[in-house]
């Protein structure tokens, strides 16, 4: 079943961060919404991890309301988040812990270290490791959990540019691997056409949804694509909607 | 991605940066092989000499000079040698003390009576504070059935309570202790209030989103969050504590270090009261040193976020 965002208003006090939302993500995409900043982009986000609730309308998810936060849809944020005090592998084992210390799966754990490339760190604190590597770890820490909806707010916002180039490479291989689906905050205009299948342009002031739209690329994107006129036709509507 | 650049990358820069320390000490730092993790920086300041070598050597100094300069002002009898006995003289009195004690106890009967107060009020203080400070900074209500004495108790100097616990519990080890508890349990459970509230939101946020229940959030993640904090408190209060301890024994015992001073200031044996003076400093400064050893073994992560 899809996640619902049905007419969705947010209020912070007298401000009105987002006003008539609606939008509908299909299981398994790859939606990015592409925003200025205070746009409502995070808002949104946080609305669907459960992590706010919204001012007027609902969101659904399987047809129930999302009420609260929950391991099926786990977020990762810009900052990793790590806890300084536990090693890499537990770490990432936390949600695990959290359902119960009888039940964390080491071997999933570790599959999941290698898939992230991060093996032979197991040992180390969050302190030891480079910024790629600790949003590495954070999204490893998201995967372990088996999600359904991951969600993503600018996670590669703080990285360098070299280290968020090859983690954006990394995120579509491994989307085709794990099959979820993902929605994914970014402010950086190709990021958000390279990656997603779906692209959402949100307006600020009050935050609203500007378009929404396929991206005509085939599947296996490759950086050559960012010269690709489907790609520059999006790009233009994009900047002007953001008013670059 | 099997490989980390990234982290191969900082670690050629930490290579770099050890051999910019130069010649002068050759032996200074061990060779990083590629594939360990140094887990101490040393910087290396101008002269090419680390920091810590630099402090200790200017630390030494500074006492030695010191010790000299008062021994100098003692020969020269610029003050009564009664008033100002010399570094000699305090030496001398040291060793007495050691092997024959004062006024019927030995230097290290009044080290453990004093270190044994401090032991059980300051660890009642810590075993009480922390988890009153944990309650106080999550429910509401016991916030503010305790916060009213809390903010009372603060401004009152512990030492204005001496008399009314001799009137109460007269001159044995419960007022002693009771006071080292009533000096210290605020600054503790403060610092684990103000611990609790600088969790980042960010951290909570993360165990909600995996699925941790509140519950769990406060032993996973709050608990740990805070410790930095609480033992920051620790430290200060060990500082109090040591005050509160050496006030009351002044005005009110017949064992320990601040009695020690006391009573040979009353028959006029400074170089006694200096000796008292010197070991009670040392003593606080070691307690403090223990706690950050604790401390580094507990919140190894601090400073480093």
């Amino acid at each position: 079943m899809p996640i619902l965002v049905e007419r969705v208003r947010k209020d912070f006090g007298r401000h009105r961060a987002l006003d008539e939302v609606s939008l509908t993500i299909e299981d398994g995409a790859f939606v990015t919404i592409l925003g200025s900043s205070g746009c409502g982009k995070s808002t949104l986000l946080n609305l669907i991890a459960g992590l706010l609730t919204p001012t007027k309308g609902r969101i659904l998810l399987d047809d129930v309301p999302i009420m609260k936060p929950g391991p099926d849809r786990v977020v990762v944020f810009q900052q990793p988040g790590l806890y300084p005090w536990l090693s890499l592998r537990d770490n990432i084992a936390f949600g695990l812990r959290m359902r119960g210390a009888a039940g964390i799966d080491w071997g999933r754990v570790d599959e999941v270290i290698g898939i992230m490339g991060l093996k032979g760190f197991e040992g180390h604190h969050p302190y030891e490791l480079s910024g790629g590597m600790q949003q590495r770890v954070a999204i490893a820490r998201a995967l372990v959990m088996n999600p359904r909806v991951l969600l993503m707010d600018e996670p590669f916002g703080a990285l360098d540019a070299q280290t968020r180039h090859r983690m954006q490479k990394f995120l579509l291989e491994l989307w085709g691997k794990i099959g979820a689906t993902i929605v994914f905050i970014t402010h950086d205009i190709d990021e958000a056409i390279m990656l997603g299948d779906r692209l959402v342009v949100m307006r600020a002031r009050p935050g609203r949804i500007a378009i929404e739209t396929r991206v005509p690329l085939p599947r296996a994107r490759h950086w050559d694509m960012t010269l690709d006129p489907a790609f520059l036709y999006l790009k233009r509507q994009a900047m002007a909607i953001l008013g670059e | 991605m099997t490989v980390s650049p990234e982290h191969v990358c900082d670690q050629a820069l930490e290579i770099d940066a050890s051999s910019a320390l130069g010649p002068d000490v050759p032996d200074q730092m061990p060779s990083i092989g590629a594939d360990e993790v140094p887990d101490a920086f040393e910087i290396a300041p101008r002269g090419g000499v680390p920091w810590h070598h630099v402090s200790r050597f200017t630390t030494a100094t500074v006492v030695i000079c010191a010790v000299i300069l008062w021994q100098v002002i003692s020969d020269l009898h610029v003050f009564p040698p009664i008033a100002l006995p010399s570094p000699v003289a305090v030496w001398l009195a040291f060793i007495k003390l050691l092997t024959k004690g004062y006024g019927g106890h030995s230097l290290v009967d009044d080290i453990v009576t004093s270190s044994l107060r401090i032991a059980i009020g300051f660890g009642g203080a810590v075993l009480a504070g922390v988890p009153i400070g944990l309650l106080m900074a999550r429910n509401d209500l016991v916030f503010r059935v305790i916060d009213p004495f809390l903010q009372f108790g603060r401004p009152v100097p512990p030492l204005a309570y001496i008399p009314l616990l001799v009137v109460w519990f007269g001159i044995g080890e419960l007022p002693k202790v009771l006071l080292i508890l009533v000096g210290t349990i605020p600054v503790i459970i403060i610092g684990t209030i103000s611990g609790v509230k600088a969790t980042p939101i960010l951290r909570v946020s993360v165990a909600q989103t995996l699925g941790a229940s509140e519950a769990q959030i406060f032993r996973h993640v709050i608990l740990p969050s805070a410790l930095p904090e609480i033992f920051t408190a620790m430290r200060v209060g060990i500082g109090v504590a040591w005050t509160c301890l050496v006030a009351a024994e002044l005005i009110a015992a017949d064992q320990g270090l601040g009695w020690l001073v006391q009573y040979a200031g009353q028959a006029l044996q400074v170089a006694i009261v200096i000796v008292g003076i010197i070991v009670i400093g040392i003593l606080g400064y070691a307690m403090e040193l223990t706690i950050r050893v604790i401390e580094r073994r507990v919140v190894p992560w601090r400073g480093h976020g």
